[in-house]
């Protein structure tokens, strides 16, 4: 089974030598975003299949049903202090809670900096970037614990799920 | 939707950075990025007089993301802003590495 913390572990660890070279340092920033995406994804089966049922097929389309580019748009979405006409009317409130926003922010910037480090061979990160990743995929995947169950709910649907309004 | 003049979204992130960092926050540089889908968003470079970590929370850190997003939103701009720190030497070796 897909572990968020192994993958947390094994960033942190790439990032801790005493001079990371820069394969190590993007598949660090990698394995933050990923840690992140698949906490999410965790989270979010459990809830809606439950976690017994982790053997089912209903259990792996759900998981396998989120996007990324979705997620982000989403995230972006709600990273804001008054929320959008849209995103008021599919959420059903006005804003979302400082934990729903933490995770969100740190969802868009991971999920950028993960782009980066998979595709683009012109920047040189530093072991700060890395770690940066790794801290932010953790204090992202806490927030996310830390949200209201029915607000929880909600904002994991709309992360699965193009509502159309 | 309004695009803020970089100078504008340089003392944006300057006073973020300064809020919660005080004297411990240095210069700042301003660029235009794309994200994942291509679409322009702004990459933000802010110097720390140390690494980091020492210097600030993660905490620490989404508060000046958030509130460097806050102040563009406010101000019309919904360009997505990517908020990077380098401590003071990895600024230096950074300006160094780009010197022809």
């Amino acid at each position: 089974m897909l572990d968020p913390h192994e993958l947390i572990k094994v960033a942190r660890a790439l990032a801790a030598g005493p001079s990371p070279v820069d394969a190590e340092l993007r598949r660090a920033i990698s394995s933050a975003y990923y840690a992140l995406f698949h906490a999410t994804l965790k989270l979010a089966t459990e809830r809606f299949v439950g976690a017994p049922h982790r053997n089912t097929a209903a259990y792996a389309l759900i998981y396998r049903g989120f996007v990324h580019n979705r997620m982000k748009d989403v995230c972006r979405a709600i990273d804001r202090p008054i929320l959008g006409q849209r995103h008021q009317t599919l959420l059903q409130r006005t804003s979302v809670s400082p934990e729903a926003r933490a995770f969100a922010s740190a969802f868009v910037s991971l999920q950028a900096l993960r782009h980066r480090a998979d595709y683009d061979p012109q920047v040189a990160f530093r072991r700060s970037d890395a770690v940066d990743a790794c801290d932010q995929a953790e204090s992202a995947s806490q927030a996310l614990a830390a949200i209201d169950p029915a607000e929880l709910t909600d904002i994991l649907a709309l992360l699965l799920v193009e509502a159309r309004v | 939707m309004a695009d803020l003049p970089m100078k504008d979204i340089r003392a944006i992130s300057l006073d973020a950075v300064r809020r919660i960092a005080g004297s411990q926050a240095g210069d700042a540089e301003v660029g235009i990025g794309l994200d994942s889908s291509d679409e322009p968003v702004y990459d933000i470079t802010l110097q720390l007089d140390r690494d980091q970590q020492s210097v600030l929370s993660s905490a620490d850190r989404i508060q000046i993301r958030q509130k460097i997003r806050d102040a563009l939103i406010e101000a019309g701009d919904e360009r997505y802003p990517f908020v990077r720190f380098l401590s003071r030497d990895d600024w230096d070796a950074r300006t160094r590495a780009r010197s022809p």
